[in-house]
């Protein structure tokens, strides 16, 4: 009986799965291919993408449910709700994918289809969907991961409130078992699982494997790097085209290396001269984003002195910097364990098959479904509030950085540990000289999606009520002060200032933490760390 | 009489097991002399490159075994050292950086190490650029910092695989000359070189002793003493006659 119920929610849950994954595949293929084939549409679409998916979607999730709901009362409003945001969550992760596939076409087959006079129609068809399609399938394995999370966050979000409330599905289904039946819970919890691992099974791995014959070449994972990089290793392969012209220059220098040698020097800052040369292309960037976040910071001080006539801007700034802490902290203490933990899981060769599998499964439960455990187990502990918010920001956070560290390590050439082993560094210096240095651009790669999983996660982690079947409310989550927990409590009391106050300043400091602390580190260090062999 | 540094002794290898089981390397042995140039030719997929990795305690065979100075190794020695096809350089170290890493585990000040380090990168010709990143330089400037870091721990063995595939033409016969120099040089600690080549000229250029191995399973279906003085000029007769014998066994092996 109970079976079947739970049955019927993962049906629910799925088709909205579906229904999301439909559309962002749909909207990739025209976004992403005009992307590619218009530079004027470029221009506009990637730096948009960019944007869109750095901001913090949970945040405005109370506020679209409120909107869409208002448009369409009852069952269509909160589903397209639900719907939608699972979209937002899914989308600009494979309309990058299909952008670079485009991108990536070989010139003789654009070529091949311009001497036979393709008609618009048949390039879409026979050249840029099949190109895009190896792509796409790696990044719907991620996408839907990731929608997961936003499903079933999504649809327990929805019970804090009877009139927006979606009536079936998995995620309801946890929130009301947790609250009454542990064992109903944790069974729901396992048939979850099955059905992340039954999707793998008969929908994710059959398409990656249908989708390796339409790649040009062999390396399909190539796409290792995360979503929000890729932009910037566009302005990086920008870099890289300076480098033919580098390269030609160093084979000068060696020539005339062999026969004058004292020039070394001089001849190693002529190479870092020319080397150097693009460094203009990368000012310009940056000086735009400066201008562009000078313009928010105005805007933002406006919206203080404003607001500071109503007194809430104080209150939003002191929740600001309480999440702040709090997710910087978590990072910190994340990044702790991934580090560790990933370079040792890649290290071994013999672990790493079932470790990951492992992993895998695990990682694909949200931590939103998780919540009710960690509730129970931490509920005789002193600042219970804190340390569930914790659970919840940790759980958000991990798994990016591990996978990637993961990841990372499976790219480190074999000669270099091979060189180690030659050299005969000891364990300390391996660790210090090659491990850590090698997974350093897959590490901020990760850092970067944790701490946006993190500045998300914080709508359910700093305050989150559940309603029972009976019309009360419980509160899971509650910490003193937060961006989430300002963010809730005013979209509940209808307060729409305070709402687009607070949503404002997160936006704006994700947006510019990103920018300036993200994208130089990035920049450093895939210029040196990143292998070339 | 020459003293014998090296010897292999049966070494075999196979991948798999029972009806999978697929044989590389077939019961190989030889031995290098002191002061002897060695070099290993064979078709591509002969498990050549791997068989240098068994003798620097890389890899382990399946059955057989590596005996370096009368002793048995299994692991990497400390004084072997290797230069690899692919330059093998920590991109984030500089390319003094990248020398002074090989001196790591000898227990040196740091002031000895860095002498050291430059000692190295001069004698490849790279005075002034042991700032430089590996990304600042070309493939020719990065093998000479592979060379460098394997000479620079005084090794008494020397593995090269395929140090100069990755070059282009001119900038392999100029490295090869000058590693050359180096290992003949009797000022120079290394007392033998074993390199592993798919490059017949380069080979019968370099080597004192040549074996020839088949198609896996492989096996050792030649062996010859090269006794021409150096330098070595390609288009002499009794060159030819070298690489014609090799590129003979090369062509027999295939059948």
């Amino acid at each position: 009986m109970q079976l079947l119920s739970l049955g019927i929610d993962i049906v629910f849950s799925w088709i909205r799965l579906f229904i999301a994954l439909a559309l962002s595949v749909l909207f990739s293929i025209f976004v992403g291919i005009k992307a590619a084939t218009s530079r004027r549409a470029e221009k506009v679409i990637l730096p948009s993408l960019d944007i869109l998916q750095t901001i913090p979607i949970l945040g405005f999730f109370p506020v679209v449910i409120y909107l869409i709901v208002f448009a369409f009362p009852g069952f269509i409003g909160i589903n397209i709700a639900v719907i939608f945001l699972i979209f937002t969550s899914m989308v600009w992760n494979i309309s990058f994918g299909v952008y670079e596939a485009v991108k990536a076409i070989p010139e003789d087959i654009l070529a091949i289809a311009k001497l036979n006079r393709f008609s618009k129609f048949r390039m879409l068809k026979e050249v840029y969907i099949p190109a895009s399609i190896p792509r796409m399938s790696y990044q719907i394995t991620i996408s839907w991961s990731v929608g997961l999370f936003y499903l079933v966050t999504s649809e327990i979000f929805s019970t804090g409130n009877a009139a927006f409330s979606v009536k079936r599905g998995i995620g309801v289904a946890i929130a009301h078992l947790s609250l009454s039946n542990v064992g109903a819970y944790v069974f729901a919890l396992a048939l979850f699982v099955v059905a992340v691992v039954l999707t793998r099974i008969f929908f994710l791995v059959p398409f990656a494997t249908f989708s390796e014959r339409f790649s040009f070449k062999e390396d399909v994972t190539g796409a290792r790097r995360s979503r929000i990089l890729r932009f910037y290793s566009k302005v990086y392969s920008h870099v890289k085209r300076l480098g033919a012209g580098i390269a030609s220059a160093l084979h000068n220098a060696e020539g005339r290396a062999r026969t004058a040698k004292p020039h070394g020097r001089q001849e190693l800052n002529r190479i870092r001269r020319a080397r150097t040369a693009p460094e203009s292309l990368r000012h310009i960037t940056a000086k735009a984003v400066a201008a562009l976040s000078a313009a928010l910071a105005v805007l933002v001080i406006l919206a203080i002195v404003w607001s500071g006539e109503l007194g809430s801007a104080e209150f939003v700034w002191e929740a600001l910097l309480a999440s702040f802490a709090r997710v910087w902290l978590i990072y910190a203490i994340s990044v702790a364990v991934a580090l560790p933990l990933g370079i040792a899981i890649g290290k071994s060769a013999k672990a790493f098959e079932p470790v990951m599998s492992t992993l895998q499964v695990i990682s694909s439960v949200p931590a939103t479904l998780l919540l009710p455990a960690i509730v129970l187990l931490v509920y005789s502990l002193p600042f219970r509030g804190e340390l569930v918010a914790f659970a919840v920001i940790f759980l958000a956070m991990i798994w990016y950085l591990l996978f990637s560290i993961i990841g990372g390590m499976k790219t480190l050439p074999k000669q270099l540990v091979e060189a180690k082993n030659i050299m005969k560094l000891g364990r300390i210096s391996a660790w210090k000289n090659l491990y850590i240095p090698a997974v350093m651009p897959a590490f901020i790669t990760g850092s970067i999606t944790a701490i946006g999983g993190a500045w998300n996660s914080l709508i359910v982690a700093e305050y989150f009520t559940v309603q029972l079947s009976s019309g009360k409310s419980v509160v899971l989550t509650q910490v003193g002060t937060g961006i989430g927990k300002v963010i809730d409590q005013a979209v509940f009391s209808g307060n729409m200032l305070l709402t687009g106050m607070a949503l404002a300043s997160l936006t704006i400091v994700v947006v510019l933490i990103n920018r300036f602390v993200w994208q130089r580190l990035y920049n450093k260090v895939t210029s040196r760390y990143r292998m070339e062999v | 009489m020459a003293k014998k540094i090296l010897s292999v002794e049966s070494i075999s290898l196979s991948y798999g097991q029972g009806k999978q089981e697929v044989r590389i390397l077939d019961d190989i042995s030889f031995s290098v002399n002191e002061y002897e140039f060695f070099s290993i030719v064979g078709p591509s997929g002969c498990g050549k490159s791997t068989l240098i990795r068994i003798i620097a305690g890389l890899q382990s065979p399946t059955s057989g075994k590596i005996v370096y100075k009368g002793r048995e190794i299994a692991s990497p020695t400390g004084d072997i050292s290797m230069i690899f096809q692919n330059f093998a350089l920590f991109p984030w170290k500089t390319a003094l950086e990248n020398v002074m890493l090989a001196l790591e585990s000898k227990g040196m000040s740091s002031e000895e190490m860095v002498k050291r380090g430059m000692a190295a990168l001069k004698e490849v010709d790279l005075n002034g650029f042991e700032s430089a990143y590996p990304a600042e330089l070309s493939g020719g400037m990065k093998q000479r910092v592979g060379v460098a870091r394997a000479i620079v721990s005084d090794p008494d063995l020397l593995l090269m695989d395929e140090p100069f595939s990755s070059l282009d033409d001119l900038t392999a016969e100029q490295l090869r000359w000058e590693v050359h120099k180096l290992v003949k040089d009797k000022k120079m600690p290394v007392k033998a070189v074993v390199m592993v080549s798919h490059n017949v000229e380069e080979i019968v250029e370099l080597s004192d002793r040549i074996i020839v191995l088949s198609r896996p399973p492989s096996r050792i279906i030649d062996s010859m003493d090269v006794k021409l003085p150096y330098p070595r000029s390609r288009g002499r007769r009794d060159f030819l006659n070298v690489t014609a014998r090799i590129y003979k066994d090369l062509y027999a092996g295939e059948k």
